[in-house]
C-alpha cells in the first residue's frame, strides 16, 4: 500500500513515518505544496494524509488535484482546527476523512486503513488475524469459521485492535475511538475493561486464543504471545 | 445661554445667516429713507433682539434634542460592541461632529479598540494552531515510546501520567479557543434546531455510563422543542447539559427531561451529590465542585456564554442533591 504524507512540520512528519514504517506501507513524504503536487503528478497513491496549512499554499489545492487524477485515492485531512464547520467543508470538497490535531497515531492508522478499504473497487473487506476474520462490509466476525455475535462497541473495539495489531494502545486512544472526545475519560476506562472482558470470553468460547494483552498502567495490545 | 453661544462659535448656523440678512435688510431700509424717525429704528432693533432671543431658544432646544438622540444612538452602538464593522468613519455620521475634539478622540478610541480586537482574534486563531502541532508531536512520540520492548511497569506509569496531563492541556486549550470563538461571533449563523433529536443522540452517547450507574431516564417531551440558534452551539449546549447530569449523578439515580409548561424550553432535573459551592461561583472559569479533578471547570462557563449569545435563559439550581437546569428561549 502506497502512502503520501504532506505535512510541513518535520517532527510530526517523522513521528507519523516511524509509526507507519512497521506496518508494511510504502511511504513518501512532502513538506510543501509544490513537493506534494510533484509527487502526486508522478505517482499513484492509495492514500494521501494532508495538512491544510502548508507554507506555500492551501492544501485544498492538492486535494483537488488528487481527486481529479484518481478518485480512488483516499485523502485524510489533518488540521489544527477542531470546529465542525471546517470538518464539513473539508468533506464537502471531497476529502474522505478528517482528523484533528492532536491525534493518536493508532487512530490515524485506523482511518487510513478504513479509507483505503472503502475506496478499493475490488472490495477487500476481509481482515484476518490467525483464526479471527472480520468482514468489514457485513460487519461480521468469525472465529474458526464460526460466527461471533458481538455488540456494536465490541465489534468496533475488536476492529480497532486488529488494525493496530502488535501495537500498545493507550486506554485514552481506545476511549476516543469508541466514544469520541466528549465522554468522560476515567469512566470510559472501566467500560473498555468490561467490553474487552466480554469480547475475550466470546472469542475463547468459539475456540479462539486470547490475544488481548493488558499492558499495566497504560492500555492494551492485541498480539500473539505470552501475557506478562 | 453660555453653552449655546459657545456652540455658535464653531460654525455659522443657518440662523446666523438669517440674522445677518435681516440686518442688511434694515440697512437698505435706512438708506432708502423708508424709516422716518429714530424711534422707529429703536423699535425695530428691539423687535429684532426679541426675535433673535426666541430664535436662539428654539434652535437650542432642537439642537440639544437632536444631539441627545445621536449620542444615545452612539452609546448604543458602543454598547453592542460592533467593532467588526468595516466602516471606520461611523462616528462622523453623528450630528455632534462639529464638536471636533470629541469626534477625534472617539474615532481614535474606536480605531484602537478595533485594532486590539482584530489582533486578539488573530492571536487566538494562531494559538489554536501553534499549540496543537507540538502537542500532537509529544503525544505521537510517547505513543512510539510505549511500543519499545524494554519499558518497565513503572515507566508505563510515568508515561501514562504525562499522557493524562497532556490530554488535560489539550482540552483546556480547545475549550478556551471555543470560548473565544463564541465571543468573536464565529458561530453567528442561525437556524431552527430541534432539541429533541440532539437529546436522543446525546443519551445514546452516554449509554454506557447510564447503564453502569443504573440511572433511570425519563423524557417527557410531547412536542418538538425548537430553538432558533446556531446548530453547533446547540449540540455543545445540550451535550454539556447531559454530560453534567450523567456524570454528577449517583448510583441508581435519575434524570428527568421535561418541557417547560409556559415557556419554550426544557428542564433537566437529576439526582446528584449535595454540594456546597454556590451556583454563581460554579459558572466562573476553572471552578470545579467537590473533588472532581478530571473536569477542567470550563463546561458551565461555555454553557452560559452560548446562552448569552443565543438569547437563551439558563438557570441552574441545586438543593439537597437535586440539580435542576432550565434552558428557555427568551420571550421577545
Amino acid at each position: 500500500m502506497k502512502l503520501l504524507i504532506v505535512e510541513d512540520d518535520i517532527e510530526l512528519l517523522r513521528t507519523v513515518l516511524r509509526y507507519f514504517d512497521a506496518s508494511g506501507y510504502v511511504l513518501e513524504k512532502a513538506k510543501t505544496l509544490a513537493e506534494g503536487r510533484a509527487k502526486v503528478t508522478e505517482h499513484r497513491y492509495d492514500c494521501v494524509i494532508l495538512d491544510l496549512n502548508l507554507p506555500d499554499g492551501d492544501g485544498i489545492e492538492l486535494l483537488r488535484q488528487v481527486k481529479t487524477k484518481d478518485k480512488s485515492t483516499g485523502v485524510i485531512i489533518l488540521s489544527a482546527n477542531s470546529s465542525l464547520e471546517t470538518k464539513v467543508a473539508g468533506l464537502e470538497i471531497g476529502a474522505d476523512d478528517y482528523l484533528t490535531k492532536p491525534f493518536h497515531l493508532s487512530e490515524l492508522n485506523a482511518r487510513v486503513k478504513s479509507v483505503v478499504r472503502r475506496n478499493k473497487y475490488e472490495g477487500d473487506n476481509q481482515l484476518t488475524f490467525n483464526e479471527i476474520s472480520i468482514d468489514t462490509a457485513g460487519q461480521e466476525v468469525r472465529v474458526n469459521d464460526k460466527r461471533l455475535k458481538l455488540t456494536r462497541k465490541e465489534y468496533e473495539l475488536l476492529l480497532y485492535m486488529v488494525i493496530n495489531k502488535n501495537k500498545v494502545l493507550t486506554k485514552h486512544s481506545i476511549s476516543e475511538h469508541i466514544w469520541g472526545d466528549f465522554v468522560d475519560r476515567r469512566d470510559s476506562y472501566d467500560f473498555i475493561y468490561s467490553h474487552l472482558k466480554n469480547l475475550r470470553k466470546k472469542i475463547i468460547e468459539k475456540g479462539g486464543a486470547d490475544y488481548i494483552q493488558t499492558i499495566y498502567g497504560i492500555g492494551y495490545k492485541f498480539a500473539e504471545g505470552e501475557v506478562e | 445661554m453660555v453653552s449655546v453661544i459657545n456652540l455658535q462659535k464653531v460654525k455659522l448656523s443657518k440662523y446666523n445667516w438669517i440674522v445677518i440678512g435681516v440686518i442688511m435688510l434694515l440697512s437698505f431700509s435706512l438708506i432708502w429713507g423708508f424709516l422716518e424717525t429714530i424711534q422707529d429704528i429703536w423699535l425695530l432693533l428691539l423687535l429684532l433682539f426679541i426675535l433673535q432671543f426666541l430664535g436662539l431658544l428654539i434652535y437650542d432646544r432642537l439642537n440639544t434634542a437632536r444631539m441627545k438622540k445621536s449620542i444615545r444612538r452612539f452609546i448604543a452602538q458602543i454598547d453592542k460592541g460592533n467593532y467588526e464593522s468595516e466602516n471606520a468613519h461611523v462616528i462622523q455620521k453623528y450630528d455632534f461632529v462639529n464638536l471636533t475634539d470629541i469626534q477625534v478622540e472617539l474615532s481614535d478610541m474606536v480605531g484602537q479598540i478595533r485594532a486590539d480586537y482584530n489582533e486578539q482574534k488573530r492571536y487566538v486563531e494562531n494559538v489554536s494552531h501553534e499549540l496543537m502541532t507540538p502537542i500532537a508531536i509529544i503525544r505521537g512520540k510517547l505513543e512510539l515510546l510505549i511500543q519499545s520492548p524494554n519499558i518497565t511497569k513503572n515507566d508505563f506509569k510515568l508515561i501514562n501520567e504525562i499522557l493524562i496531563k497532556l490530554d488535560r492541556l489539550t482540552r483546556v486549550n480547545q475549550a478556551l479557543v471555543l470560548l473565544s470563538k463564541i465571543d468573536y461571533n464565529h458561530y453567528s449563523e442561525k437556524s431552527n434546531v430541534s432539541l429533541n433529536a440532539i437529546l436522543a443522540e446525546t443519551i445514546d452517547l452516554f449509554e454506557d455510563q447510564i447503564h453502569v450507574d443504573e440511572l433511570s431516564i425519563r423524557k417527557e417531551l410531547n412536542d418538538e422543542v425548537i430553538f432558533y440558534m446556531n446548530e453547533n452551539l446547540a449540540y455543545i449546549l445540550i451535550k454539556n447539559c447531559m454530560k453534567n447530569a450523567v456524570i454528577h449523578n449517583i448510583e441508581g439515580g435519575y434524570i428527568h427531561i421535561t418541557a417547560l409548561p409556559n415557556k419554550k424550553g426544557i428542564q433537566i432535573t437529576n439526582s446528584g451529590p449535595v454540594i456546597q459551592e454556590s451556583t454563581d461561583k460554579l459558572f466562573e472559569r476553572f471552578e470545579v465542585a467537590g473533588e472532581y479533578e478530571d473536569s477542567i471547570g470550563l463546561g458551565l462557563s461555555i454553557m452560559s456564554r452560548i446562552c448569552e449569545v443565543s438569547h437563551i435563559d439558563l438557570s441552574y439550581t441545586h438543593q439537597n442533591g437535586v440539580h435542576t437546569v432550565e434552558i428557555s428561549f427568551e420571550a421577545k
